[in-house]
């Protein structure tokens, strides 16, 4: 499939589908049936389209890149699972600026720039017309409080309805699609009664293991089979930090996903309090503030694990099959989040300063022009894996629930749960 | 027509395996007088060290020893172990006198009668891991081996304490520590590349580096199958107990671009199957598990062999092991996606695991560039005329035969040897320089 390839994997029929990447996937348990890399490269080696698009098995995948490093074709399993995903990010969406963004990195790069352009020459016309009434309230040294909230709705808008398609999508194709390997009872259909049982259930094990703790990441990143004597370059001791921290690719990962919770929480928390309770939206609150510090530890997390990630990225630990295979648009995104850490670093920092640079004015507009990239980018990046991901993994704990029920049913109550498709 | 008189001998043949050997009988039956050359303290090659062959499981040595001795008895054939060859001087009139550098035996030859009182004598024992490959052991003085030839005994210099107990115990004083090291050189027709192979040399890290003692190679189990092999019998060598269990791991030494051999060995397939069948005797008790790819099993008779082998008992699972690991016992764990109905990733406990390591050929970039002979991108030796006139490499009058152009079974190693003997022949006639100097066409290697 010629399609995959654009997104940067390799010729698929380089595979001999020997199952080395299967048997060495540290995610993949001896017999519980899965059987990735493999089989998604074989489904792109048949052309298997659709079948490769509802595989969930794609999001279970967190590219530790051991199959690679074992792969006896020196072909990238790790690179076909990574450049799927993002194929079926760019199938997921509706718009087709995914397709357009991956293919060509220099629409990207323009597209980027025009919009953060145009997005920061409104906000300064629009401040300095007067294009929303009188300047009623004040964001650090402007007035771009109303261009921030009409233009985040829209987008917001924008950003939920694409996402939204996306997700219905997956899900059809998800559900439309045998897995892999058939296992006894998988193909059953409960009925509504249980299934939502089992949703509900295979919900909150999803909440809990997968999305608060990411248990399945975690393991990936212990699990995975180093070579004698070459421990991973990215476990090892950091020294700028407290001695002894391995900042594992876990770490930084919850440390940008809590950030991004944190941040999103203070902001809501920020415009709950001043905007509705105090009616007061340009408020100044002290540094110990709740909500303002909430606003920093978070933004302060989210800025050391980007940070800490670019950092692993740009030295280029030379064991580490992840670190190397960044693309074009890992780097894009991470650049981002990194500016938005910075910029509203800074932008926090001048808020506490006795008296306003006069500069600061373009700090805020760069932080909010990020913002809203990175916002408007969601769907159409590897950023999209935040619905995506949970929904794969809610779908595979789902079906493990239902042949774990089924299988501990008396085989007479089986037809009671049973619903039968004509 | 070469000039016979300005020669010493009419032929060279570099290694004196079963390849090499054929060639020399054939070329001494011609009436051609042929000097051959081995690098070990024994003719015999690797086919020496093998227990049985397949598909016919004749007994190796019982093919390979009239071979070597009618060629080290041939009145055309000088044999000269512990040579090894060292640099050529090309000639207009397509000679070549080459150079071979005589490694010192400490042991006269002429005097030696064999009878290896020295070696009973000698207070070193050391493990084997040439003609034995680490699963017997030997003294650092003896007849290397029973079936050795020449039957004298050699003198492990680098090992020898120097207690001078051997050369005491000889009745014939043959033994001479000051020997030194020769440099013969020797004006020749042609020459004939016959090194042979080695097996994979690495043990991939993912199966232990080697360092699971339980996980051996397919040619250390052909020691602790052959009837001339110390162990007679088969044992694991953590603790010596008898494997109840069995594993073959196939290509974990070939179609690997990971290891460098990214291309088939072609003959693992055929003597895992022939290991297995034999292990069915020599330990009836132990379920035997391949883990192959695919069997490739081309030769006459080859793929009714490996039916016979289904058909035994001995599974054959599809699936391509990944991860060898030890266990508390010192078993050996295996990862492997297993295809088919009751598939999937599995981790499977075998007593010992075998590799089947690959074939990598013994000529390497040293001895290119004593001998610059081009190779193929995998590192064999090149035959310019592949498919027509194989045994051809890039230097007129410089010939290949056996493994060092390719992997190669024995069948297809002594029929190469005998093809390049009629070759060599017609060389040395002066009639095949026109095919050296046309290349087929541009093989695709």
């Amino acid at each position: 499939m010629n399609e995959v390839k654009k997104y940067g994997a390799f010729d698929v029929s380089a595979c001999f589908n020997c199952g080395t990447c299967t048997a060495t996937c540290p995610l993949i348990e001896a017999e519980n049936g899965n059987e990735f890399p493999r089989g998604v490269i074989r489904l792109a080696q048949l052309g298997q389209k659709d079948k490769l698009l509802g595989s969930n098995e794609l999001w279970m995948c967190y590219h530790c890149g051991d199959c690679t490093a074992a792969c006896p074709r020196e072909a990238d399993p790790a690179g076909f699972m990574q450049a799927s995903r993002k194929y079926a990010i760019s199938e997921y969406e509706p718009t087709g600026l995914a397709k357009l963004f991956h293919k060509n990195r220099g629409i990207a790069l323009f597209f980027m720039l025009t919009i953060g352009i145009l997005f920061a020459a409104f906000m300064e016309y629009s401040n300095s017309s007067g294009l929303f009434g009188e300047h009623d309230y004040l964001v650090l040294g402007g007035y771009y409080g109303e261009v921030i909230h009409y233009s985040g709705m829209a987008m917001g808008i924008f950003v939920f309805l694409v996402l939204t398609i996306g997700f219905i999508r997956m899900y059809r194709s998800l559900v439309r699609n045998e897995p892999l390997r058939k296992r006894e009872y998988i193909m059953d259909h409960l009925k509504m009664k249980h299934s939502i049982i089992l949703a509900i259930r295979s919900f909150l094990d999803l909440f809990k293991n997968e999305i608060l703790m990411q248990k399945r990441f975690k393991r990936v990143d212990e699990e995975v089979y180093y070579e004698e004597g070459s421990p991973p370059a990215y476990l090892e001791i950091n020294k700028s930090f407290e001695p002894g921290q391995k900042v594992s690719r876990w770490m930084i990962h919850m440390s940008i996903f809590f950030g991004f919770i944190g941040l999103a929480l203070a902001t809501a928390f920020d415009y709950l309090i001043k905007d509705l309770i105090l009616e007061d939206p340009a408020g100044w609150v002290p540094i110990y503030h709740p909500v303002r510090l909430l606003g920093i530890i978070a933004g302060i997390s989210m800025l050391f694990g980007t940070t800490m990630s670019l950092y692993y990225r740009l030295t280029k630990p030379e064991d580490n099959e992840y670190y190397k295979s960044t693309k074009f648009d890992d780097w894009l995104l991470l650049i981002l989040i990194w500016l938005i850490g910075l910029t509203g670093f800074f932008a926090t920092i001048m808020v506490y300063l006795p008296t306003l640079p006069n500069w600061s004015g373009y700090v805020i507009i760069a932080h909010v022009v990020v913002i809203g990239e990175l916002f408007l980018m969601i769907p159409f990046t590897k950023f999209a894996h935040m619905i995506y991901r949970p929904l794969g993994l809610w779908m595979l704990k789902y079906e493990e629930l239902k042949i774990d029920f089924l299988e501990n049913l008396p085989s007479e109550e089986r037809s009671e749960v049973i619903k039968v498709i004509v | 027509m070469i000039n016979n008189e300005k020669l010493d001998y009419d032929a060279l043949i570099i290694g004196a395996g079963i390849a090499g050997i054929q060639t020399a009988v054939d070329l001494g039956n011609m009436g051609l007088k042929v000097l051959m050359i081995d690098k070990q303290s024994s003719i015999g090659g690797t086919m020496i060290q093998l227990s049985k062959v397949f598909p016919t499981l004749d007994c190796a040595s019982c093919i390979t020893t009239p071979k070597m001795s009618a060629a080290f008895n041939h009145a055309n054939v000088t044999t000269k172990t512990l040579a090894e060859f060292s640099g050529f001087t090309e000639f207009s009139d397509d000679t070549f006198e080459v150079e071979i550098k005589q490694k010192s035996r400490y042991v006269d030859i002429g005097a030696c009668t064999g009878c290896n009182e020295c070696a009973d004598a000698c207070p070193v024992i050391m493990l084997d891991d040439g003609y034995d490959e680490g699963m017997g052991y030997k003294k650092a003085i003896g007849v290397p081996f029973a079936t050795a030839l020449p039957q004298k005994a050699v003198l492990d210099i680098d090992n020898c304490i120097l207690c001078g107990r051997c050369a005491n115990a000889c009745s014939t004083s043959a033994i001479h520590f000051e020997m030194k090291d020769e440099l013969l050189k020797y004006r020749v027709g042609a020459i004939v590349i016959a090194t042979g192979f080695h097996e994979t040399q690495i043990i991939k890290e993912r199966f232990g580096g080697g360092r699971i003692k339980n996980v051996i190679t397919g040619k250390q189990m052909e020691r602790l199958l052959a009837p001339t092999g110390l162990s007679q019998g088969i044992f694991r060598p953590s603790d010596s107990k008898i494997p109840w269990s069995i594993a073959y791991v196939q290509c974990a030494g070939s179609r690997d671009a990971s290891i460098g051999v990214p291309y088939c060995s072609s003959i693992c397939c055929m003597f895992a199957i022939k290991q297995a069948i034999l292990l069915s005797a020599a330990a009836p008790l132990a379920d035997i598990t391949i883990y192959n790819m695919d069997i490739r099993a081309f030769g006459k008779g080859y793929d009714e062999f490996y039916e016979t082998a289904r058909n035994m008992g001995i599974n054959f699972v599809k699936g391509k092991v990944a991860l060898i690991e030890e266990t508390e016992t010192g078993s050996t764990k295996l990862h492997v996606e297993v295809f088919g109905e009751d598939g999937g990733k599995q981790e499977i406990e075998h007593d010992l695991t075998v590799l089947s390591m690959g074939v990598v050929p013994q000529w390497d970039a040293l001895m290119s560039k004593k001998l610059p002979v081009s190779l193929n991108v995998d590192r064999f030796v090149k035959e310019i005329r592949f498919s027509s006139e194989p045994g051809l490499t890039t230097i007129p009058g410089v010939f290949a035969v056996g493994t060092s152009t390719g992997p190669k079974d024995i069948v297809d190693s002594i029929i190469s040897g005998s093809s390049v003997a009629g070759k060599v022949a017609l060389w040395l006639k002066g009639e095949l320089r026109d095919s050296f100097l046309v290349e087929e066409f541009p093989v695709v290697m």
